[in-house]
């Protein structure tokens, strides 16, 4: 687990990555689709993030394997502060699932240097993500869905992600609880999805 | 280190110094090997490439080259430059393309893939080369050359001459890195040295033999300079402190003595 890292922290080191890049690899240009609580820290949806979860590239090429580990080392952060983990997971988990086409969808673009582009995944994938991220017993993902406020339409379209994903009993169970403590009825929504629809595969 | 000129001024007099060592009369104290460290001469050529200037280096080392070609090992030579990071090398190749360094023999030559000088060049490094010491003081000043004239200019030669360093720690994966060869060439010499009992079951030297305190110049002063090369260009002075730390000064006595003129 790494130390956590405020917004301007977040900026901070990605600006670093940015310039060990800029000298190790000239002329190279590196975009980044930041997800989880990176996005939403540098969203102002929370105040801080332990790491920067990344959708896109879903592997580190080895340039930004190296420069991830020379700025740890220099900013002793943890080895995974900036990580795949999630592209690794969605590729796995997700295999047969064609993902939404809001998960392709930019809230918004930092250009923090000639070589680094920054962007942040929209609001509905936000909390799409967060959703199946959850779970009853930790509630580090529960607070972050919190913090995003979503409506019912956005929780149901989450909901919908998620069932198309892994829609057994236990993960039910699960979500029934999670989205009781966000003020949402899971059988209600989960009736409503099951009506219009099985979920998408 | 603020900028690259100043790592070139910084280095430059030692690495002059080891020129004079193996026998380019240069205005700069002698590298002494017994005091200093081992210089491995490929990469004190590599190095030497990487900071080079407008100065007299640009005639006196294709001269040094021209007259001593037969002890420098070409394999190592082209591995180190190959090994290098490519914009490194882009510099280099950059560099000795408009140099004097293309009077160099047409072998040392070929590893850069340059074309030869025009003759009035050539001409004026052939007289460099009238300049240069005497094999005989050569051998002196370098263990390497010596070892080279024994044994033959190969592996077999340097590595023999890190048996010189106490405590090198003569395993077959560090020497292959260090020499920038495979570990098979050298697991195959060290197997044989075992044989005639040149070294002990752990590969040190048996019996009595004149001690070197380590390195001074290898391939790690190589790869460190190109590390310190772009420290200074990284805008962030803590890319800059944590690219210095992390450098592995074991074999460069060069780069420690750089970093204390430094701090």
């Amino acid at each position: 687990m790494g130390k956590p890292l405020k917004a301007n922290e977040v900026v901070e080191n990605l600006t670093l990555l940015a310039d060990w890049l800029r000298v190790k690899y000239p002329g190279e240009h590196f975009e980044l689709i930041v997800a989880g609580g990176a996005a939403m820290t540098l969203e102002g949806f929370k105040g801080q993030t332990t790491d920067i979860d990344l959708l896109s590239p879903k592997e580190l090429p080895d340039s930004l394997k190296k420069g991830v580990a020379h700025v740890g080392r220099a900013k002793r952060l943890g080895a995974e502060w900036l990580n795949t983990n999630l592209a690794k997971m969605l590729s796995t988990s997700a295999r047969s699932v064609k993902l939404p086409e809001y998960f392709s969808e930019i809230s918004r673009t930092l250009e923090l240097s000639d070589n680094l582009k920054i962007s942040l995944i929209c609001r509905q994938a936000l909390i799409s993500l967060k959703l199946y991220s959850t779970t009853a017993s930790y509630r580090k993902h529960t607070e972050d869905l919190s913090n995003l406020r979503p409506n019912k339409r956005e929780i149901t379209e989450a909901l919908r992600f998620v069932m198309s994903i892994d829609d057994s009993d236990p993960r039910k169970d699960d979500l029934r609880i999670v989205m009781k403590d966000l003020g949402f009825d899971f059988d209600e929504i989960h009736h409503s999805l099951a009506k219009k629809g099985k979920p998408r595969r | 280190m603020k900028s690259i000129t100043a790592l070139q001024k910084k280095a430059n007099p030692a690495v002059k110094g080891a020129w004079v060592a193996l026998g380019i009369p240069f205005d700069a104290p002698m590298i002494d090997e017994k005091v200093e460290g081992i210089i491995d001469v490929e990469a004190l050529i590599m190095t030497t490439l990487l900071l080079m200037g407008q100065d007299r280096m640009a005639t006196d080392l294709p001269a040094w080259l021209s007259r001593f070609s037969g002890l420098v090992n070409h394999q190592k030579l082209k591995t180190m430059f190959k090994t290098m990071p490519g914009q490194q090398r882009s510099g280099i190749l950059e560099k000795l393309n408009y140099s004097p360094f293309r009077g160099a023999p047409k072998s040392i030559r070929n590893i850069f893939s340059l074309e030869p000088a025009s003759e009035a060049v050539s001409r004026l490094v052939q007289m460099r080369v009238r300049k240069l010491n005497t094999i005989e003081n050569v051998v002196q000043g370098s263990i390497m050359i010596r070892n080279r004239l024994q044994y033959g200019t190969g592996f077999r030669a340097d590595i023999i001459a890190l048996t010189h360093v106490k405590g090198f720690g003569m395993r077959g994966t560090q020497l292959a890195r260090v020499l920038c060869t495979n570990d098979s060439t050298v697991s195959r010499i060290l197997g044989d040295l075992r044989v005639c009992r040149f070294l002990d079951q752990d590969n040190e030297r048996i019996g009595a033999v004149e001690s070197y305190p380590g390195m001074f110049i290898s391939s790690q002063s190589l790869w460190n300079l190109c590390e310190m090369i772009d420290a200074a260009r990284f805008s962030s002075q803590q890319l800059k402190r944590g690219a210095l730390e992390n450098l592995n000064l074991r074999h460069d006595g060069l780069d420690m003595k750089v970093l204390k003129c430094e701090y």
